[in-house]
């Protein structure tokens, strides 16, 4: 599930910039359940640190700042691979779950 | 808020009463200090969770868990760390001096020998064990939270091991003695280079919390220079009030 979620956070940033609530939102709209902080960020510090994102600080409107995260092009090619694997992984999955066991 | 599926600290809002967002964030910060991240990159780490919290309108231990589990979850870089541990090495040596000094200073103001005996070479023992479990016991130490208690156990403590140490030298057999001039040299060096490196570390290897887009204060305010002067210098101002008590203490007890 969490290979799920890290691939889902990846494509949130496909359209552009965004932040990490709005990230959080993106995903719960998609029916992915409320995704806490304590589970989004830890993903975000490994995709940075990964080089697959890019974060950026902007200033607040009154507020706190926020940071922007982008996908890198690494980050790009990165999400085409894992939606592939995914895919691929889907449709076994599914082919699986409709024929059942291959008898012997 | 609903459930999580991926979240598998459900939990943690259980215990979300227990702990405001002040103190989740004083935790946090010490974690990742004990985890030797970069002060930039605390600075980050806790800008990044106050702007979610912001959005999101929850408690801290809500939404991020533990602000232990959470500091090791991020796992954000390190700065490599040494292979000896400063802080023990020298709160060690401090503290051997300040002994050197408890067992030296009346008998070279009375012109006599430093008698050594079993009591005195346990506390020196005790004295480098303790410097080597230092990094161990900071680390629990930087957690636990300061309770009335420890203060009464830590002060009966200081009282009772000093007198009960004291009795038992009055028993105990002498094993050999030793001129006290080379034990206070000794132990002034050991006293004066455990604060002059102290101090010299505080100054060159200071590592802020920066806020991202902010730049550290150029000066950290007063009530903590004198926190960690006093704390740099604590064996050396010690170290003068035994002196002070050796020097004048028997004339004050007539």
């Amino acid at each position: 599930m969490r290979a799920a979620l890290s691939l889902c956070v990846l494509r949130a940033l496909a359209p552009g910039p965004t932040y990490g609530y709005a990230i959080a939102s993106t995903l719960e709209a998609a029916g992915l359940g409320a995704i806490k902080g304590g589970t989004l960020y830890p993903l975000l510090t490994r995709f940075e640190a990964a080089g697959w994102i890019a974060g950026e600080w902007r200033p607040g409107a009154g507020g706190p700042g926020r940071k922007y995260f982008s996908l890198t092009d690494d980050g790009q090619r990165e999400l085409a691979d894992q939606v592939a694997h995914w895919q691929l992984f889907s449709i076994t999955v599914h082919d699986h779950l409709q024929k059942g066991p291959v008898e012997s | 808020m609903t459930t999580n599926p991926f979240d598998s600290d459900s939990s943690a809002g259980i215990r979300s009463a227990k702990m405001d967002d002040a103190t989740w964030f004083d935790e946090f910060t010490i974690e990742l200090r004990l985890l030797a991240v970069p002060g930039s990159d605390i600075g980050d780490a806790l800008a990044s969770a106050r702007e979610f919290l912001a959005d999101a309108g929850t408690s801290a231990q809500e939404c991020f868990g533990s602000p232990r589990s959470y500091a090791a979850e991020l796992r954000l870089s390190t700065i490599p760390q040494p292979a000896v541990n400063g802080v023990g090495l020298r709160a060690g040596l401090g503290l051997l001096g300040l002994i050197g000094f408890m067992v030296s200073a009346l008998p070279l103001v009375q012109g006599a020998a430093v008698r050594v005996d079993l009591p005195t070479i346990s506390l020196f023992v005790v004295v480098i064990v303790g410097a080597v479990l230092m990094p161990t016991f900071l680390r629990s130490l930087a957690r636990v939270r300061p309770r009335a208690w420890m203060f009464v156990v830590a002060a009966v403590l200081g009282i009772a091991l000093p007198l009960g140490l004291n009795v038992w030298t009055d028993f105990a057999t002498v094993l050999f003695t030793v001129s006290a001039l080379p034990i206070v040299i000794a132990s002034a060096l050991l006293v004066l280079v455990s604060a002059i490196w102290s101090q010299a570390r505080h100054s060159l290897r200071d590592d802020p919390i920066v806020a991202p887009g902010g730049a550290p204060d150029a000066r950290t305010s007063l009530s903590t220079r004198l926190f960690l002067g006093a704390i740099t210098w604590s064996m050396v101002i010690l170290s003068i009030v035994i002196w002070l008590f050796a020097l004048f203490g028997e004339p004050l007890g007539r």
